[in-house]
């Protein structure tokens, strides 16, 4: 480990993150505060709107567009987050600063400006692009992600759907982004995009394996695909102070780990992984023939996968929402954003596998060895009859 | 090997190889100016029409084993440069890994229709130099794959290192 | 090049091959070079460089300069090391004029030639990274390297373009607190390169995509005069300053880098262990840095007697040399250029056949090349 000696800025930075989180920690709490307050208010106002003629139909439609509107402010609210984040963060790692003026303090509306100015661009199609083929694509690519979301469980009773089939809902419909990248490859009517959103699309599929599939030991002992049994079947701890996290499991729960993150970062076509994205080499990515909206679209569409995975690898390993003192959803957005900086970590620190080895990893190492890791699984818990 | 070994060795086989003598001192020269320099490698002068041959023993012989090629250029004389008449000089610098030692060739062709064989079947490196001096020069390689221009661009009119050459203004002039 | 029709056989089947283009512009930062690639599928079955966009005729421009102005020119030849380029021509015309530089001079030759060595490899290292898609390093290399083009501000008054080792010694004196500055630099770097070695020369991805691609044998290496950090990656341990000294060089104590295989991780790795060796010269050559005037006397007209003269050195990338003519006048007869990168670059039409399309960026960028050196 190489820990440089730390500068006077660097020891001051240290110092005001410090004082960031302690204030952040705080106002949480007072944010937890405020929800008893507004659920006391809710219990009030609850009896005086069951008096009012409103039919059932209508109240039900008002919850879930409450729902969907909240759920598309936090994304839209975190991808913008996480695009600033990842400038600074690369730029701190890379020995320079980011962004600094736009907004006043480090730059905090840089993503904003960006979004604005992504807006006013021009919106073009290329002349041997089939144009419904390329206006659908951005939009099947982020879709899917949105509607993810729904089930993802951002605390104890804080999940817009909670689906029977949670966790494989989000597999199959996140499934669903392939046939976008697809479509974005040969709607743009270039021969390399096609070849780039090919390549991009095979490795997704490889890579769906092993995520799916490291997941099955954790299905063995919680017995359920609902999430926020996964993450109840978490809380607590053992001896007193190790959590009951499926990480900390031995072997199994660190294999699965291990596996899942690579899997998840191949998904959402982060370096090391991507060969789709990067200003690779010969082929284009595909989407080199976006611009404007579109194009922020795929953006968006990856930052937010970016969170989903993490929101996921969350709930699955790292017990979701459970801790002391915070309430449960910041612990939620602490441990996301927490594995978010792991991927933003490794963009910035490793090259990128060729496409050929990428595939090999897969197929060779990942899948085999999720494999074992459900065999051992299995061996343990009819051992353990849990 | 020193140079008059390896021109001993150069001599017996290739009769028509002579040694270029370092440059005379000029007659009226002020006696606090240098004498003429020339590097103290062997510098012999090879014949174009036995060049093949003459190439093939220095890349061969097992005293001499010259396999790298250092540099290949060329060289104009219009002006009469001392005593030297009007001619091209293909300059070739050897260097041997085994014997360490170094060679100088030059061959000389007449400005008109220059016609040299081309060394590339010996030493590869040969490939892109010979491409440069016929770009520059004019001088053209027989039995090389490829005699194109290659730092000028195709259709350039005119061969830039000579010393007759006269640029023609094109669209690139203001 | 004509594209061909392939039969596989066992299949009366026919695919025909493609020629990519990889243009004068593109994103790995070599400058304007233009491959042409002949791709059956994913493998390459002909490469063809094609090199003059930055042809700017310094050969011709040699005649009508005279020796001191074509220092200048010299510069911008291989610009990311151009204090080699100038010490180069100063070896060349000193040869001629049959002058000796004082020791002093010298030595301050020799470390502003191993500083720039420092820096041109540092940016070797950071492009490399970033070919391959590792994008840090790239910035921490350049970060070093503004501490070595500020040294180099302080005694030449430019970053790129010295123009510092001028025919006779150099330009100036050191300043006061030079040797403080550059005592410094170099131990701040010395961690830098564990640093490096860590975060790319060891990295199991990096060596996945540059272990046994782009592999020169000997004898390729050999016949098609390849010099510099690619002979010396293929076991060939080839190095002017050992074999061949100038300016004093055989006064320091270094080892020479060799590689075991020639393939592209080989090449890098060469040019990493020259990085520290480069440092050890520097602290010795400042350690022992004689006193006294560091220039000759030389004639306020530079005007060498007949004769020619061939001179080379170790330049970051290759065996550098300059052939000068001269007819006794103030301006050369003739200059040719040995240029490294140039020469360097003829292998690629070999070594590329046969490799997958993904590596072709890996191997040009191990092959380091300045196109200003190549078009000159």
């Amino acid at each position: 480990m190489i820990f440089p000696v730390l500068t006077q800025s660097q020891k001051r930075s240290i110092g005001v993150l410090a004082l960031m989180g302690l204030i952040g920690g705080g106002t949480a709490m007072a944010i937890g505060e405020l929800g008893m307050r507004l659920t006391q208010i809710w219990e009030f106002l609850l009896p005086i709107l069951q008096k009012l003629p409103i039919p059932e139909m209508a109240s039900q439609i008002a919850g879930m567009v409450i729902e969907c509107s909240l759920l598309i402010g936090f994304i839209s609210v975190s991808v913008m987050f996480m695009v600033w984040w990842e400038r600074k963060v690369s730029a701190h790692m890379q020995s320079r600063l980011g962004p600094m003026t736009t907004g006043g303090w480090h730059g905090w509306a840089q993503t904003i400006a960006d979004g604005i100015k992504l807006i006013l661009k021009e919106d073009i199609i290329p002349e041997s692009a089939n144009s419904w083929v390329h206006r659908l694509a951005p939009v099947l690519v982020f879709v899917p992600a949105f509607i993810c979301y729904a089930v993802l469980p951002f605390g104890s009773n804080l999940i817009a759907v909670n689906l029977d089939i949670g966790v494989l809902f989000i597999f199959a419909i996140s499934g669903l982004s392939v046939l976008g990248i697809v479509m974005a490859g040969w709607g743009s009517g270039n021969k390399y995009s096609m070849l780039g959103g090919l390549r991009a699309a095979a490795q997704s599929v490889s890579y769906e394996i092993p995520r799916v599939l490291s997941i099955v030991p954790i299905l063995l002992f919680v017995g359920s695909l609902k999430l926020t049994d996964i993450a109840n079947y978490q809380s607590g701890m053992w001896f007193g102070f190790i959590p009951r996290w499926f990480i900390f499991y031995p072997v199994i729960g660190q294999i699965a780990f291990i596996i899942f993150l690579i899997s998840s970062v191949a998904e959402t076509n982060r370096t090391p992984f991507d060969i789709a994205e990067a200003e690779s080499e010969l082929v284009a990515g595909f989407h080199t023939e976006y611009s404007g909206m579109k194009f922020s679209l795929f953006f968006l569409a990856e930052y937010a996968y970016v969170f989903l995975s993490s929101g996921l690898t969350t709930a699955l390993f790292l017990g979701g929402g459970s801790g002391p003192l915070l309430p449960t959803w910041v612990w939620f957005l602490l441990k996301s954003f927490g594995i978010v900086f792991l991927f933003l970590w490794f963009r910035w620190t490793f090259p990128r596998m060729r496409v050929d080895r990428l595939m090999e990893f897969t197929w060779k190492f990942l899948m085999p060895w999720s494999f074992v890791n459900i065999l051992i699984a299995g061996a343990v818990v009819l051992a353990l009859g849990v | 090997m020193n140079n008059s070994e390896v021109y001993a060795v150069l001599r017996t086989q290739l009769p028509g190889l002579s040694e270029i003598p370092p440059p005379p001192m000029p007659v009226a020269m002020p006696a606090h100016e240098a004498k003429p320099y020339r590097d103290p490698y062997l510098y012999v002068q090879a014949v174009p029409h036995e060049w093949i041959e003459t190439a093939k023993i220095i890349k061969n012989d097992p005293r001499l084993a010259f396999d790298f090629l250092i540099m290949l250029t060329a060289a104009d004389y219009v002006l009469p440069m001392g005593n030297v008449q009007p001619r091209f000089d293909v300059i070739y610098h050897f260097y041997s890994f085994q014997h360490k030692h170094k060679l100088f060739v030059k061959v000389s062709l007449p400005r008109d229709n220059p016609l040299i064989p081309s060394v590339i079947s010996l030493w590869p490196a040969a490939d892109w130099q010979e491409r440069e001096v016929y770009d520059m020069f004019g001088i053209n390689f027989e039995g090389h794959p490829n005699c194109t221009r290659i730092l000028m661009w195709d259709g350039f009119p005119g061969w830039p290192l000579r010393k007759d050459f006269v640029h023609v203004p094109d669209r690139y002039d203001d | 090049m004509a594209t061909e029709l392939i039969r596989i056989p066992g299949s009366d089947f026919q695919t025909e091959e493609m020629i990519l283009n990889l243009g004068p512009q593109h994103p790995s930062t070599h400058g304007v070079l233009r491959v042409v690639l002949k791709i059956d599928g994913e493998v390459i079955t002909a490469a063809q460089p094609d090199v003059g966009y930055l042809h700017r005729g310094t050969e011709k421009l040699a005649e009508n300069r005279t020796y001191p102005q074509m220092l200048v020119i010299s510069d911008r030849w291989d610009y990311l090391s151009a204090m080699s380029n100038n010490l180069i021509w100063c070896l060349a015309v000193e040869k001629l004029l049959q002058i000796e530089v004082p020791l002093r001079g010298d030595y301050l030759r020799v470390i502003m030639v191993e500083l720039n060595r420092i820096a041109s490899h540092l940016v070797f290292f950071g492009t490399y990274g970033i070919d391959i898609g590792a994008y840090t390093p790239f910035l921490h290399a350049f970060r070093e390297r503004e501490k070595i083009l500020d040294l180099f501000e302080e005694v030449s008054g430019a970053r790129m373009t010295y123009n510092y080792i001028r025919i006779g010694g150099v330009m100036a004196d050191l300043p006061e607190d030079w040797i403080g500055k550059c005592r410094s630099f170099l131990e701040w770097i010395k961690p830098r390169f564990v640093e490096y070695d860590i975060l790319l020369t060891e990295n199991p991805i990096f060596k996945d995509r540059t272990q046994n691609i782009g592999i020169i044998s000997k004898e390729d290496a050999i016949s098609y005069a390849i010099t510099g950090p690619n002979l010396r990656g293929c076991g060939i341990s080839f190095d002017l300053r050992k074999d061949e000294p100038y300016c004093h060089y055989q006064d320091f104590k270094f080892d020479v880098p060799t590689g075991k295989q020639g393939d592209c991780w080989d090449r890098y790795w060469v040019r990493i262990q020259e990085m520290k060796e480069s440092v050890k010269i520097v602290e010795q050559a400042l350690d022992h840095l004689p006193t006294g005037v560091p220039n000759a006397k030389v004639p306020r007209i530079i005007r060498p007697p007949v004769g020619e003269s061939y001179a080379q050195l170790e330049a970051p990338r290759g065996v550098l040399g300059i052939y000068c003519l001269s007819a006794g006048e103030d301006k050369p007869y003739r200059v040719h250029v040995r240029a490294p990168s140039f020469i360097n670059l003829t292998i690629l039409q070999k070594i590329l056949v046969g490799m997958k399309l993904a590596d072709v960026v890996a191997i040009l960028g191990s092959i380091d090349i300045v196109l200003g050196e190549v078009d000159r």
